[in-house]
């Protein structure tokens, strides 16, 4: 096995942007944070989705996140964190809100607010049924883990100070999301194919 | 490849075609309540201004006493020159960079800045500070220097940097920024710089040199990610190889392996599994005489992952937990004198309720569990636990959702556990002096 030259990545110009934009709004400037939140609501709006598996709360999530946000933005520190401090803002909503509704259902199907014609996924619509019934089964906990690293694109590390965890808690938990995640989806794939009259392979 | 073999890698994508992000119509309602919200001042947050405040002091400006300052400096001068003769004829002792040490100070990040607090007085002093934000110190293993990631408004993406132990001498070692840097530490001489970064087919291995000179080397084996539990690519205690965790193309699981840096080729530790039976997380004892990893069921039956220890040449695979009551255990820190390791004990499936553990890696007994922290959520009283340099404490923390870190010390006998008189974020790491 050969070395390789190290691959060198360019400073990102949006991130100065985004800096300008946190500093005018931090300041009182409401046009800049209602760009800041154009920008993200998106991203926001599908994860809380993804955490809490119900279009309402996670709109009622995200608004909570957002005016957090607006709220304390002055407060904030080291502006170079606003991504990550938002997510934070977002996944204690979302969990406030499960912990608020714990005794109600709020496990509704994910299909039924999307669109199954949408999907490109490589696998197809079986794979992502297949995901969304694994994913459904997880701990509402656990989902926040997953959609915070594997969607959200957080570093352990900050999605273990998100869910006020350890390190190696969050290490464990995420190691285990994925073997169950993958083990329901195998036991999925298995009664598809079982399922399938004469025995022949979809 | 089939598709649950590929299910780890498609996550991401696959969750954005679970939610399908569009811009809800919901946004303009958001803004009409921010608009009406009035935005707490700043200065609601005082620490935001204290350094701003020690900053911008301005010295005093006095008439100088010239004499005296002179014959002071001649005194100056003369105690430098004896200090200097008495230091260069004493031997400067460092310690081995394994096994057991003497205590040093513990090392840990508040705000962007790195601090090191002496853990017999609690007293604590920032050591490396600045616009930047620092994260993720680690102590050279002879803990003479320390290395630290660095972000800032110019370099959003993290720079490796080496200080010397008290902060001094700060030295940018990655060039450029290396995308996906992470889980870095130092080789045992103290040369190199082992870490993960991210590749096109998944995590790398990048080798640094520590001197700031010599461009970084990039392998790419086919590790698998830190996250999850594989732990971070690891020196072997002689400096010969690096270990990691890895899924060879065309197995189903995941094997131990170790990369000799020098002429690039990789060894099997640990071959991986023929059945379900799955592997994260691996970790050489002090000694270099064993290798602790976890081994979990992949299949679709339950998961119990079970730590297990092996002889390096493979002999010896024991599950080194004897506790009969627990599920599933976790955790690869090794004791100094490498007898004994710390694992987190599931008590229930989920995890909810969990204990950290000592636990001798001869089986003799089922060790000693630590206290539940406070601040532990329920009965998840796991924290984050490694070994003083002598062995004689713990050193554990334990993440809040502010961000902040309550930081611990045990007694590895008893298990009891007391708050530190410092707190900050991230992880502390304890500095290794000559014993």
């Amino acid at each position: 096995m050969s070395s390789t030259a190290n691959p060198v990545v360019p400073t990102s110009e949006a991130a100065v942007d985004q800096r300008i934009l946190i500093e005018r709004a931090q300041g009182g400037d409401h046009d800049a944070f209602a760009t800041l939140a154009g920008e993200s609501i998106a991203r926001l709006d599908a994860a809380a989705r993804l955490i809490l598996r119900d279009s309402e709360l996670a709109r009622d999530a995200v608004q909570e996140a957002l005016v957090r946000c607006w709220r304390d933005l002055p407060t904030l520190r080291d502006v170079e964190r606003f991504d990550g401090w938002l997510h934070r803002l977002l996944v204690n909503a979302c969990l406030d809100l499960i912990r608020r509704r714990r005794r109600r259902a709020v496990e509704v199907e994910l299909t039924s607010i999307l669109s199954p014609a949408a999907s490109d996924f490589s696998g197809g619509v079986v794979e992502r049924d297949l995901l969304d019934r694994a994913l459904r089964a997880l701990e509402p906990d656990w989902r926040a883990l997953v959609v915070l690293h594997y969607y959200l694109g957080m570093p352990l590390p900050e999605v273990a100070a998100s869910l006020g965890i350890p390190l190696g808690t969050a290490k464990s938990r995420l190691h285990r999301a994925i073997g169950l995640l993958r083990a329901t989806v195998e036991r999925g794939a298995a009664v598809d194919v079982v399922s399938v009259p004469e025995g022949r392979f979809a | 490849m089939t598709p649950i073999d590929r299910f780890e890698r498609q996550l991401p994508m696959a969750l954005t075609d679970l939610a399908v992000p569009q811009t809800p119509d919901y946004l303009t309602d958001i803004l009409g309540q921010t608009a009406r919200t009035r935005q707490r001042p700043a200065w609601a947050s005082i620490e935001r201004w204290l350094p701003m405040e020690l900053v911008s002091k301005r010295a005093t400006v006095a008439r100088m006493p010239w004499r005296q300052l002179g014959v002071l400096a001649l005194i100056a001068l003369l105690l430098a020159a004896a200090l200097a003769v008495f230091v260069g004829s004493q031997q400067r002792r460092l310690p081995p960079p394994f096994g057991r040490a003497a205590n040093g100070s513990i090392l840990y990040t508040m705000d962007g800045d790195i601090y090191a607090a002496d853990p017999r007085t609690g007293a604590s002093r920032a050591i490396v500070t600045g616009p930047e934000r620092d994260e993720e110190p680690v102590y050279s293993r002879d803990g003479t220097r320390l290395l630290f990631g660095r972000t800032s408004s110019a370099t959003p993406q993290r720079l490796l940097f080496v200080a010397n132990a008290d902060g001094s001498g700060i030295v940018q070692v990655t060039p450029e920024p290396l995308p996906g840097i992470s889980s870095w530490s130092f080789s045992p001489d103290g040369r190199s710089i082992v870490a993960f970064a991210s590749g096109d087919q998944g995590p790398i291995i990048v080798v640094i040199p520590s001197d700031g000179k010599t461009a970084p080397k990039a392998f790419p084996v086919f590790a698998s990610s830190a996250d999850g539990g594989d732990g971070p690519p690891m020196y072997r205690p002689d400096g010969s190889e690096i270990m990691f965790i890895g899924k060879d193309p065309g197995q189903l699981v995941r094997g131990v392996y170790a990369l000799n840096a020098t002429t690039g080729t990789v060894r099997t530790l640990v071959a991986p599994s023929t059945t379900n039976l799955d592997i994260h997380g691996a970790s050489w004892s002090p000694d270099g005489k064993y290798v602790a990893y976890g081994v979990s069921n992949q299949g679709p039956e339950a998961v119990a992952p079970k730590t297990h220890v092996v002889g390096v040449d493979g002999s010896g695979d024991v599950v080194v937990d004897t506790e009969p009551v627990h599920v599933a255990d976790f955790g690869f820190d090794w004791a100094n004198d490498s007898t004994r390791l710390i694992i987190t004990r599931w008590y229930t499936a989920d995890g909810s309720n969990s204990r950290d553990a000592i636990v001798p890696i001869d089986r003799s007994s089922a060790g000693v569990e630590i206290a539940c922290p406070p601040g532990a959520q329920g009965d998840d009283c796991t924290a984050s636990w490694t070994f003083s340099p002598d062995d004689s404490m713990l050193l554990g923390s334990l993440g809040h959702a502010d961000g902040t870190t309550a930081q611990f010390l045990g007694d590895p006998q008893t298990g009891q556990i007391r708050a530190a008189p410092w707190s900050g974020s991230g992880q502390p790491i304890w500095q290794r002096l000559a014993p």
